[in-house]
């Protein structure tokens, strides 16, 4: 990174402070720069850590306000600072100045958000719980179909043929009443076969497509991101 | 450097630095002179500065250099105080510590 492409960072990342504010603190930076001198601007930058480390220290300076710190007490002299703990910069070695106020922030957050989920999963497991009785249901009922339309099928093709094979057998014996067993039973054996083909195309055919349609609404949501952008 | 130097500690640091030069001093002279006694990191300092500066302790003025307006720090009377109650408190503070290390090491 550059000189000019850290301070026109740092110009950025102070937007949402004060017009003043920030262009004293872009002076003097600029100014920190020009007395460092060309020849020490990379380990400026390297020693100032990132453009948002920088902005980040002078934002949450900005916050403490201009209270009066220091005071003069009988117990001798006191700075409010010194008992403050949660406020003050803790430590400058390793640069990492000025983050415990925002990290302890985030972290009560956390908590927060974790009691929120723990008073929401009753409620949730109710709604779940409904949810998916509906679905097993539609599953049970689409079961029940598919045994059934096999089963008339079956039934149907079978008792068809027996029907036939009897109206044949009683054409020898009255040809009316065999040609009208005839034909029925070669109508149950037609119905049968409609059955049949039902079954056949709603095992082969509709259940397949539905589960697929399932399993890419299942990836859709409850896997990573990444994954499920992929299917279209 | 294992001990945290703490807000105050560094506002006096930075003012007892400062008020070293009559005349006032600049924000990076500042800086090398802190970083010479204590290995603080270069961004810290911006906002001691600009803290002192709002309480009064020091006084701002721009001086043209090189074509450029650099902004010099002087301390003014109430940081001259404010430095002395540091440098006060500290003797007190510090002497009780090492007093302490001292009568510590006494029972080796």
């Amino acid at each position: 990174m550059t000189r000019k492409e850290f301070m026109e960072q740092l110009a950025v990342l102070l937007a949402g402070i004060s017009e003043s504010e920030r262009q004293e603190a872009l002076d003097y930076y600029n100014n920190y720069f020009d007395d460092a001198g060309p020849e020490n601007e990379a380990a400026v930058i390297q020693e100032l850590g990132s453009p948002g480390k920088v902005a980040a220290i002078i934002k949450e300076d900005l916050e403490q306000g201009s209270d009066e710190f220091a005071q003069y007490t009988e117990r001798g002299y006191e700075d409010s600072r010194m008992h403050r703990e949660e406020q003050m910069p803790q430590t400058f070695e390793n640069g990492r100045t000025g983050y415990r106020a925002r990290r302890k922030n985030s972290q009560s957050n956390r908590i927060l958000l974790v009691i929120l989920v723990i008073c929401a999963v009753p409620i949730l497991l109710g709604i779940g719980g409904g949810v998916l009785g509906g679905i097993l249901g539609l599953a049970g009922g689409i079961v029940g179909l598919v045994i059934g339309l096999l089963t008339g099928a079956l039934v149907c093709v079978i008792g068809g043929f027996a029907l036939a094979v009897a109206g044949i057998l009683k054409c020898f014996t009255g040809p009316a009443v065999g040609l009208a067993l005839m034909g029925g039973g070669f109508l149950m054996i037609a119905i049968g076969w409609l059955l049949g083909l039902a079954f056949i195309w709603l095992v082969c055919g509709f259940a397949p497509w539905l589960i697929r349609k399932l399993a890419g609404f299942c990836q859709k949501h409850f896997r990573s991101p990444g994954k499920g952008a992929q299917k279209v | 450097m294992i001990f945290n130097t703490g807000a105050a500690l560094l506002d006096a640091i930075v003012l007892a630095v400062v008020s070293q030069e009559k005349e006032g001093t600049y924000g990076y002279k500042i800086t090398q002179d802190v970083r010479k006694v204590l290995d603080v990191s270069e961004s810290t300092l911006y906002p001691v500065l600009r803290r002192l500066q709002k309480d009064d302790c020091l006084a701002v003025y721009d001086m043209n250099y090189g074509g450029r307006n650099r902004r010099y720090y002087k301390i003014t009377e109430r940081g001259a105080a404010q430095l002395n109650l540091y440098q006060t408190e500290w003797k007190s503070y510090s002497s009780r510590i090492t007093r302490l290390f001292e009568e510590g090491c006494k029972h080796d």
